[in-house]
């Protein structure tokens, strides 16, 4: 089933010809208590062009591409739709008018089947009742386009990050929206998805459908978008065609200065006694695992989706139980019964779903930090809440999380500073071994250097590093060693000298 | 104000500054309501209900609402992990009718047998609550389910005890606890006192305080940031148990008798005083001054109307509006929260 195929059908609102303005927005602005968000923006969209929005973590991309898709209401300015004005009171008034999103935060009801989320508000139906056959095959067309191959009847509850990530695209493409917004969808997607992605946005161009993406990644805006419009604590910096633009134009326009990552040493640990030594691991998702970890090696695995790296992770943090092999660390056995018993012994992890795994949402920035430190906050069983603030200042400070206070509620933050908030909370147990789960996860450039640095100078200072990736490139440009994983394998252990992104790809992939 | 120009203060210095107007603006936003709604219902009352306004009915309303308070001082850490406590009533009368059993056939009750009769509720409130605990925590069942069952159950057990007769407790230092003064102070209010004291220490000066609130707010990142969640659910259920049968044990003080058919739906009262204090069943929010006042929102209500001469239906109609108004408010006021924020 071909794109073009599936989108023959009519779609909501008018089509206008390719390149004529569909959208426009005037001065529009959005606050929160007394945090402008968005500031007096003014853009407009085009049919059949694919528009990006970039900027730091909460330049208020994110909040922009909410008032355009009826989230949420501005407090000023004007939306005009084929030259007419317009005002979404809710996300539903937006659909009608040919305009659907899809958030940076899933949003996949986890209780209903996979079908049933594609078509959520579009379900076939006879005579008032649900149509469960037309509804399986209808939603598994549009499952194939997006490349997400699972059963439609499927619990959604069973899907991993990635993969609900990809449901979401498949159930805004059902929504059959001349306007589509896709606020970071290749942030947990593997290389190989994010690709796969890029052509379907290409599709979606050629189909006279306008799309807005937000994204973090500079060679995918680059390689996809028409125009770019970059943001900047809320105010419009500029709209540029994209082929005026390159990598370090980009960063300089997002960030207003460049960001120098040092090139990487290349450091050989093997020979040191290993901190961590994993053999025949085995374990729910995961066949065959084998793993050395050097003092103050920074360790990177890569491979797809399902490859069973994250579930190597859980196990390493305690989370789960391996079914049989051995692990060792700092030369004795390490067999943690649950994360509480990794956390004691210097395991620590940053998950991979920072809203289910990483975060209490409501609770403040404050409640997060401490939570994983609290054996050190305080004497007994007694609790000190002054060292406690201490200590969330010092890591809002040190990864600056953009905060105005660390009582502020996690969900008032970005998305990228949310990230920085799980990081926090990992860092602030002090580990001695760190596990980091897609740690890069919806970070913008500038913050991605400093967290590269930040975990360089941690390996400086003697603690180990394990880093999951769908990035190969940031793999590439952080790891000391590289390990790559297959089917529930370990299967390749590549010292990252003179190996090129090819070489990882070709043992993620291989049969 | 624009982000760059927060950004640039210090956390430490913004966090000082902001600290005092971010308690008041979400924490207490609920404490207020509530302290308003009772005084203008104080108010109200002092002018049309007899005899509210003297010193003998207030002190009455506080030892009336003091049960129902201790239990729900308990029941507010449930709620807080997202659990719910429906055993509460059944377990008010098993304890009582424990403590009046060891009591009834002596012909003189001394300190000592009073410590012991105490020991006992309490002991056995919390044997209550380790059961709870151990179907939840270790066997996964919900709690609504749970604590369904240890309901029957307890409740069965605690009438085949006495083959569901009354036990009665001769007069003298045991019915003190439920009649008796310190001062001016009812000794069940002071004990209510001492209850919110220790919950208080327990959730807001001890770890395992931050523990509830997190595992209520996300159980499975409490989980990886290293809280023991099995545990903490079963130290949980215990305490609230402990409490519940702290207030079995004065309940059956007052009445002087255990009461082994008694305080059926007791554990919606308590529910009831911990919801309209503002704690979020869906757990992880909530607190316990929130609690105290709903507790004595809801006992004022139904005092003046008593006083009144008001037929006690009333009395029920008036409290379930007063739990729907609080929580529509609550819902208001966490949304300005979550915006202003
Ligand atoms: N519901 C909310 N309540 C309060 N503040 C909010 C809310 N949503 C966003 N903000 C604030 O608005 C600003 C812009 O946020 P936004 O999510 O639009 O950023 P973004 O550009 O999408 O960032 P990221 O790249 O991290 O996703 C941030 O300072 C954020 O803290
Ligand atoms: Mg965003």
């Amino acid at each position: 089933m071909s794109l073009d195929a599936l989108l023959e059908g009519d779609i909501a609102g008018p089509m206008a010809s390719p390149g004529t303005v569909i959208l426009r927005g005037e001065g529009l602005s959005k606050a929160f208590g007394g945090n402008q968000a968005v500031d007096q923006v003014s853009f407009d969209l085009r049919a059949g062009e694919v528009h990006a929005f970039v900027g730091e973590n909460g330049a208020g991309k994110s909040t922009l591409a909410k008032l355009i898709a009826g989230v949420l209401n501005s407090d000023e300015g004007t939306l005009e739709v084929d030259g007419s004005p317009v005002h979404f009171p809710g996300p539903h008034d937006a659909q009608a008018a040919g305009i659907a999103m899809v958030h940076q935060e899933l949003s996949v009801v986890s209780s209903l089947s996979v079908a049933e989320n594609v078509l959520f508000g579009v379900e076939p139906s006879r005579w008032g009742w649900m149509h469960r056959q037309k509804m399986s095959a209808t939603a598994r067309k549009y499952l194939d386009v997006v490349g997400l191959h699972v059963p439609p009847n499927l619990s959604t509850a069973r899907l991993s990050t990635a993969q609900r990530q990809l449901l979401e695209i498949a159930h805004v493409l059902a929504l059959n929206a001349r306007i589509i917004i896709l606020d970071e969808p290749t942030s947990s997607l593997a290389t190989s998805d994010a690709h796969h992605l890029r052509e379907l946005i290409g599709a979606l161009r050629e189909a006279g459908r306008t799309v807005v993406l937000v994204s973090h990644d500079f060679d995918e805006v680059l390689d996809v978008a028409d125009r770019v419009t970059c943001l900047r604590d809320g105010q419009w910096v500029c709209t540029e065609p994209a082929e005026t633009l390159d990598h370090d134009k980009l960063i300089r326009l997002v960030t207003g200065r460049d960001v120098l990552v040092a090139p990487r040493e290349a450091r050989v640990h093997t020979g040191e006694a290993p901190v961590l030594e994993v053999r025949e691991l085995t374990g729910p998702g995961l066949v065959h695992a084998d793993l050395v970890l050097h003092p103050g090696e920074i360790l990177g695995i890569g491979g797809l989706v399902g490859s069973g790296r994250t579930e190597l992770m859980r196990i390493l943090a305690g989370d789960v139980r391996p079914t049989a092999g051995s692990m060792m660390l700092f030369g004795e056995s390490f067999a943690p019964s649950a994360p509480s018993a990794a956390l004691k012994r210097g395991v620590s992890l940053v998950p991979e779903s920072r809203k289910e795994q990483g975060l209490i949402l409501h609770a403040t920035v404050l409640q997060n930090i401490e939570l994983a430190a609290l054996d050190s906050l305080g004497s007994g069983p007694f609790f000190r809440a002054g060292a406690a603030r201490m200590l969330a200042a010092e890591y809002v400070e040190k990864l600056r999380i953009k905060v105005s206070s660390v009582h502020a509620p996690v969900n008032s933050l970005s998305g990228g500073n949310q990230q920085k908030v799980v990081l926090a909370k990992v860092l602030a147990t002090q580990p001695r071994v760190l596990l980091l789960d897609e740690p890069t996860k919806g970070i913008d450039v500038g913050a991605k250097a400093e967290i590269l640095t930040l975990m360089r100078g941690l390996a400086a200072q003697g603690i180990s590093v394990v880093m999951v990736s769908s990035v190969l490139q940031e793999l590439l440009d952080s790891c000391d060693r590289i390990v790559v994983m297959r089917g529930g394998r370990t299967v390749g252990d590549l010292e990252n000298v003179d190996i090129s992104e090819e070489d990882l790809a070709r043992l993620a992939f291989a049969g | 104000m624009t982000m760059t120009e927060k950004s640039e203060l210090s956390p430490a210095s913004s966090t000082r500054r902001t600290r005092g107007a971010a308690r008041l603006s979400s924490m207490n936003l609920h404490d207020f309501g509530l302290l308003g709604a009772l005084l203008l219902l104080v108010c109200v009352y002092a002018i049309i209900a007899p005899n509210f306004l003297t010193e003998f009915n207030l002190l009455n309303v506080l030892r009336q609402v003091s049960i129902v308070a201790i239990a729900a001082v308990g029941m507010t850490t449930v709620i807080l992990i997202a659990g719910i406590d429906l055993s509460v009533g059944s377990t008010v009368a098993f304890s009582g009718t424990l403590a009046a059993l060891f009591l009834t056939e002596r012909t003189e009750i001394g300190v000592i047998a009073v410590l012991i009769a105490v020991t006992i509720a309490v002991l056995a409130g919390a044997g209550v609550g380790l059961l709870n605990g151990l179907i939840i925590g270790l066997l996964g069942v919900p709690a609504f389910i749970a604590t369904l069952a240890t309901l029957t159950g307890v409740r069965g057990f605690a009438l085949l005890l006495t083959e569901a007769k009354p036990v009665s407790v001769p007069v003298g230092d045991y019915s003190w606890l439920g009649t008796g003064h310190i001062g001016p102070l009812p000794v069940p209010v002071l004990i209510m006192a001492l209850v919110f004291f220790i919950g208080y220490v327990l959730l807001s000066r001890m770890k395992i305080g931050r523990r509830i609130y997190a595992v209520g707010g996300n159980e499975s990142a409490a989980r990886l940031s290293g809280v023991r969640v099995t545990r903490l659910i079963l130290f949980v259920y215990i305490f609230a148990g402990a409490c519940t049968g702290l207030a079995g044990c004065l309940a059956s003080a007052r009445l002087s008798s255990g009461q082994p058919a008694g305080f059926i739906g007791f554990e919606l009262d308590v529910i009831a005083a911990v919801v309209v204090g503002g704690t979020s069943l869906m757990g992880g929010r909530g607190r316990l001054s929130g609690t105290f006042f709903g507790a004595l929102l809801i006992g004022v209500l139904g005092n003046g109307l008593t006083l009144m001469d008001v037929q006690t239906y009333w009395k029920q109609i008036l409290t379930g509006i007063v739990i729907v108004v609080a929580i529509v408010v609550d819902g208001i006021i966490r949304r300005r929260g979550s915006q202003a924020s």
